[in-house]
């Protein structure tokens, strides 16, 4: 999870400022409060809340623990993102991909739209990969410093 | 040119914003990677290994 934060907010801060962009040409506005943009926007500051709750706490199972629970906590906003456009009269369109019939968005948009959603996938894949293992090395290396720094630590000559 | 309509500068923005996050997610992992390793390394070097052990 400690990992998987930051670019889990970096994703979610491009969908906040692709959509605000987006936002003025087709709403005339960058931003509304309204029901999906605020808890979007309440998802990103989740993200960085998680973030900043890994770097204040040394101990790595209590971080670990106090995250967990931000996180279980955090994941309520998830169902309220997807049915916000339902539950209150918003700005942002109804859902219009994952919909009981088809969806209603025209093709020529929809499959572009599809193919970026796999790739993006892939991407976070990816990059989520790669920075654990920053945060396995990162781990390892700090054991490694709290055993030297111990009274009785012998020190083995390089090869 | 590609001709990119009205809404020219809205979509440049909005690549231009994607391209500079990625790159920064990108050069976050592969740079702490990178420091990671200096500092095994150098700790390796040091002889602080796992091979190294505590007397007591």
């Amino acid at each position: 999870m400690k990992a998987a934060a930051p670019i889990g907010a970096a994703f979610t801060f491009l969908a906040l400022v692709t959509g605000s962009l987006w936002g003025k040409p087709t709403w005339g506005t960058y931003w509304q409060w309204d029901g999906r943009m605020t808890s979007v926007l309440v998802l990103f500051f989740l993200y960085l809340g998680l973030m900043a709750l890994w770097e204040a706490i040394d101990d790595y199972s209590r971080a670990g623990r106090a995250a967990a629970i931000l996180a279980l906590v955090g994941f309520i906003n998830i169902p309220i993102i997807k049915f916000s456009v339902e539950w209150w009269s918003t700005l942002h369109q109804p859902a219009s991909v994952s919909r009981l019939d088809a969806p209603a968005i025209h093709s020529s948009i929809l499959t572009p739209l599809l193919v970026m959603a796999i790739a993006f996938t892939l991407l976070f894949f990816l990059l989520h990969l790669k920075a654990m293992r920053v945060e396995i090395l990162k781990r390892r290396s700090a054991r490694l410093m709290q055993q030297a720094a111990q009274p009785h630590f012998q020190f083995q000559p390089a090869e | 040119m590609l001709d990119l309509g009205k809404h020219a500068v809205f979509i440049i923005a909005s690549y231009g914003v994607t391209g500079a996050v990625l790159l920064g997610l990108l050069l976050w992992v592969v740079l702490g990677e990178r420091s990671q390793q200096r500092i095994l390394k150098d700790l390796e070097s040091r002889g602080v290994t796992r091979r190294g052990r505590s007397s007591e």
